[in-house]
């Protein structure tokens, strides 16, 4: 499911980069959009990262979480300034400060951080393996345990998704079966109210539930089968890079960091 | 399995928890993800995440709860492109889920399958968790004027959260008794 995000699997330097290396290097951005440095360098950081998605990930993928973004984005432009309205007024209806450069300046910082984290991980998510990424948790001291669950919950999220289309498809089948038609029931349907929805729905979740929740004994099975649970230590088919090639995407990442630092320093 | 997994019977193997585990993960990621309801005129949606997720904390308990809740909520912001609410989500839904199911574990019903009242204060607790948990983090990233925008809407997810899970809950219970052996 993740790798609907993720594009162009091995396809440039940043898809091959170490997901360890760009983990520490998501961390060190998110940092940084929350430093309290200038408007202005935080907007020239969010041109680098944008410039980097455009790069990396071609411009469908790069304007695909702006837009998915802007209508938070216009909400914080409209509703943070009456709350912040220090400052020189810019609008001022019957004594009241509606805007203010203080009020102003906080929205753009808001916008540009709320922007700057969002491409950071837009750009983490669509460059790196699922698996990958899986085996940098476990890197960083995540339980084998905790990386099984995910695994197998990644594996089974369309499993349960088709289940749940079967149910609905049945419970359909056999409400416009017992009623007058699926149109009429389909076009009763959207006058009724939230609640009334919801209740209508109860029947199908109880039986997607009811499925999922047998095949757990049965999966449970299939995992001690494969030896879970026992003391001994797993082996790991899939690995992440080691020696030279570490070693250089290490000093690379350093060095990025520490540009970052310097560059706050210099410029705050 | 062990003397000791034997004795803690099916639900205290751990191939057992990984498998239920990964199972309320899938499903309250499918839930969240893919299962909405349409609110009339406005043409947004409400998810039944946190259907799942107080069904989870009722039946399976507070660590089942942590774990599906978190994980799953933050796999479907990985999957729906809002990957920078995922460590927000795992964060808040999985409090949410570890709360409601210790509250909701303080009192168990005599029989299984009718309605516990603790489960309602679990709710109330689960919801200022959540809630209070997004309120802080969006006070962060978005300021306090979208942050309260947002506030009511996160209170409506949760109603509709409880109003699914408890007859949820009791039609499961009653349906399939063996349910009540998966706790752990």
């Amino acid at each position: 499911m993740i790798a609907q995000v993720y594009g162009k699997r091995g396809a440039t330097a940043v898809h091959r980069y170490d997901p360890r290396a760009k983990t520490l290097l998501l961390l060190a951005f998110l940092v940084l959009f929350f430093l309290p440095i200038r408007v202005g360098y935080l907007a020239a950081y969010l041109a680098v990262v944008v410039a980097l998605s455009w790069v990396f990930l071609g411009i469908p993928n790069t304007l695909r979480p702006i837009r998915l973004i802007l209508p938070i984005l216009i909400l914080v432009l409209l509703l943070t300034p009456p709350f912040y309205r220090e400052g020189i007024a810019l609008l001022t209806i019957r004594g009241f400060t509606v805007l203010s450069v203080n009020g102003l300046l906080l929205a753009l910082r808001l916008m540009v951080r709320f922007s700057g984290i969002t491409m950071v991980f837009y750009l983490f998510i669509g460059t790196t393996d699922p698996d990958q990424m899986i085996l940098a948790l476990r890197w960083f001291r995540l339980p084998y345990t905790m990386s099984l669950v995910l695994s197998l919950a990644l594996g089974y999220i369309p499993t349960i998704r088709t289940l749940y289309d079967q149910v609905r498809d049945a419970h359909q089948l056999r409400l416009a079966v017992r009623e007058e038609g699926s149109r009429a029931v389909g076009a009763r349907r959207q006058g009724r109210g939230l609640f009334k929805r919801l209740r209508e729905a109860i029947p199908i979740l109880t039986s997607v539930l009811i499925l999922s929740v047998r095949r757990i004994p049965t999966l449970a099975m299939a995992l001690e089968c494969r030896g879970v649970g026992r003391k001994n230590p797993r082996s790991s088919y899939h690995t992440l890079k080691r020696g030279g090639a570490l070693l250089g995407e290490g000093v690379i990442t350093a060095a990025a960091v520490a540009v970052l630092v310097i560059s706050v320093l210099l410029f705050p | 399995m062990s003397d000791n997994q034997r004795k803690a019977g099916i639900a205290g193997s751990p191939a057992f928890r990984i498998a239920s585990l990964a199972i309320l993960t899938a499903l309250t990621a499918v839930f969240t993800y893919m299962v909405r309801i349409p609110i009339a005129r406005t043409g947004g949606y409400l998810n039944l995440g946190d259907v799942i997720i107080y069904f989870t904390s009722f039946t399976f308990g507070p660590v089942s709860a942590l774990v599906a809740g978190g994980l799953g909520t933050a796999i479907t912001d990985l999957i729906s492109g809002y990957s920078q609410w995922a460590p927000i989500s795992l964060l808040a839904h999985g409090l949410q889920g570890l709360v409601a199911g210790l509250i909701a574990s303080v009192a168990r019903p005599g029989k299984p399958a009718t309605f516990n009242p603790f489960w309602l204060i679990a709710a109330v607790a689960g919801t200022i968790v959540m809630a209070g948990g997004y309120l802080i983090a969006q006070i962060l990233m978005l300021g306090v004027g979208a942050a309260l925008f947002e506030l009511p809407w996160n209170l409506l997810q949760n109603l509709i959260g409880v109003v699914g899970a408890i007859p949820l809950t009791i039609a499961v219970r009653k349906a399939y008794p063996p349910v009540a052996k998966l706790r752990w």
